[in-house]
């Protein structure tokens, strides 16, 4: 039993309790965890009086909805109180929140169990997740590789049985790219439809915060948990909560899908470029409509979201004087926003009006747009350039190379399974729909999901 | 032009030791190249995707 779905219908036949649950995650985390560091700290006894309470409330009637007694974890970013927030930084290694963030307050009140605090790439500023003051993360699906990050214990947790959920934040493809890496399903919700109260910045304006799941109506039931307005995010928009649960037996008929001619079928592994079109073949032979589209200058958005990120976390950081609470390859990046100029970040902005509206008028002719979510396979951990197509490129470039621009413009991704590389590594298909449509993408992912295995097969760290 | 990222630190008064500056100036270099044109194409009219609002009591 690995997915929301099947425990939570467990728990209501009661083949199964929260507890039981539970000690199955924490034995999972026992065993693989001397292999994997996907956690900075585990909340072992808070969990079994979480799930406890889960089950008492669940015989007495009470039902909280679908993460009711389900075990689950938060990136080590959401501030959680009375369990220590490290952010993966040495700055906040001994702090100990004393309120929850909004996500965590929602997790509690949806009855879910808090297994954990995972880790990260250090401040959520990286695409490895090889923390160097907590180690490490590795990949379930080859220990010798990253898992992605900056959620990479989120994604690796997920992909090996360790939580049921995971969540994770995603700035410049902080979820999509554990997801990826790991075989899992990751989603970033539209910039202003998940609260960001309480969770530790990185580049305010791109943060989003979203799960990291086991397929894809888990990832529907989670966001449906989790979304929702809220005064003190600044950015919150006030829309109601829908049901996001896509149904069974889904046709794709007229469903616009929007296949780039450029850009993002560049530079790919070709394993990577086959599983797209497969994909793409898939959505039509269940109804759905594939056509070529234009899209906007996305290296252009990319170097926008680049001088954005730099300026929001470098002024974040700017307090911090200390050089050597941060790892190397953090302090190159926040040297590099102090660098730049107030009037550079200020066009960013305003660049960003207008890839905003590019977008937008790109999805009056379609419902959703397939890419691949990463253009190559999951690198081996210290590897600091890719070759793609014969061609070296900077393994965090081409890692956020697809993603970045996402958040640039704040619409909502979805990336799952799709296959595998020549060496056995998952590959993602990263699904981006309409802002506040991620009804919409997670019904497409569900229909392929339904279709496809991808998503069962077990990484061989299990 | 380009630009003078050492001068740049100096002037700023910013504490970042020579040997890591060198390493970021490539990155630095590479952002100026491809951005410099689309903040230069930029049109009076455009406004920033961030902008205030001021909320109040609804009168």
């Amino acid at each position: 039993m690995r997915t929301i779905v099947e425990a939570s219908a467990a728990l209501r036949s009661k083949k199964v309790s929260s507890v039981e649950l539970t000690r199955q995650c924490l034995a999972t985390i026992e065993r693989l965890e001397p292999q994997l560091n996907a956690f900075i700290t585990v909340t072992a006894e808070h969990a079994l009086q979480q799930a406890r309470t889960a089950d008492e409330e669940l015989a007495q009637g009470v039902d909280r909805g679908p993460l009711h007694g389900i075990p689950i974890s938060l990136k080590d970013l959401y501030r959680t109180k009375g369990i220590r927030t490290t952010a993966g930084s040495l700055l906040y290694r001994d702090m100990i929140p004393d309120y929850d963030c909004t996500v965590a307050e929602k997790l509690n009140a949806a009855g879910a169990v808090m297994l954990g605090k995972t880790g990260l790439h250090e401040l959520a500023y990286g695409v490895t997740s090889n923390n160097p003051h907590f180690g490490a993360v590795k990949n379930p699906w080859n220990l010798d590789c990253i898992p992605g990050g900056s959620s990479g214990g989120s994604g690796a947790a997920v992909s090996a049985e360790m939580s049921f959920m995971s969540m994770g934040s995603d700035t410049g493809g902080s979820i999509r790219i554990p997801a990826a890496f790991c075989g899992v399903v990751g989603l970033k919700p539209t910039y202003g439809l998940v609260s960001r109260y309480g969770v530790l910045p990185l580049g305010s304006s791109l943060d989003h915060m979203g799960p990291l799941n086991a397929c894809v109506r888990d990832a529907a039931m989670t966001l449906a948990a989790i979304a929702g307005p809220d005064a003190r995010d600044e950015s919150s928009v006030e829309r109601p909560v829908e049901s996001y649960l896509p149904p069974l037996n889904i046709s794709l008929k007229g469903l616009r899908i929007g296949v780039p001619d450029s850009f993002f079928t560049e530079r790919v592994d070709p394993t990577v470029m086959a599983r797209l079109r497969a994909m793409v073949q898939l959505a039509a032979a269940l109804g759905g409509q594939a056509e070529v589209v234009r899209v906007p200058d996305m290296a252009a958005i990319n170097l926008t979201g680049r001088m954005i990120l730099l300026s929001e976390a470098s002024a974040l950081m700017e307090q911090h004087s200390n050089r050597s609470n941060f790892g190397a390859d953090v302090l190159a990046l926040l040297d590099q926003g102090k660098l730049l100029a107030a009037t550079d970040y200020v066009n960013a902005q305003r660049l960003r009006s207008l890839y905003r509206r590019q977008f937008l008028d790109l999805f009056h002719s379609i419902d959703v747009l397939f890419t691949p979510t990463i253009p190559m396979g999951a690198p081996r951990i210290g590897q600091t350039t890719v070759s793609i197509e014969g061609q070296e490129e900077d393994t965090r470039l081409a890692t956020t190379r697809f993603v970045r621009g996402i958040n640039v413009i704040g619409f909502p991704a979805l990336s799952m399974p799709c296959g595998f590389d020549t060496a056995g590594l998952p590959i993602g298909l990263q699904i981006i729909g309409r802002p506040f449509d991620e009804a919409t993408i997670l019904r497409v992912g569900a229909a392929l999901e339904d279709a496809t295995d991808f998503h069962l097969k077990r990484p061989p760290v299990l | 032009m380009k630009k003078d990222w050492k001068q740049t630190a100096q002037a700023w008064n910013l504490p970042i030791p020579t040997e890591d500056l060198e390493k970021i100036i490539p990155s630095l270099d590479g952002l100026e190249v491809g951005f410099r044109p689309l903040a230069n194409s930029l049109d009076a009219s455009t406004e920033s995707a961030m902008i205030y609002k001021l909320l109040g009591p609804v009168e």
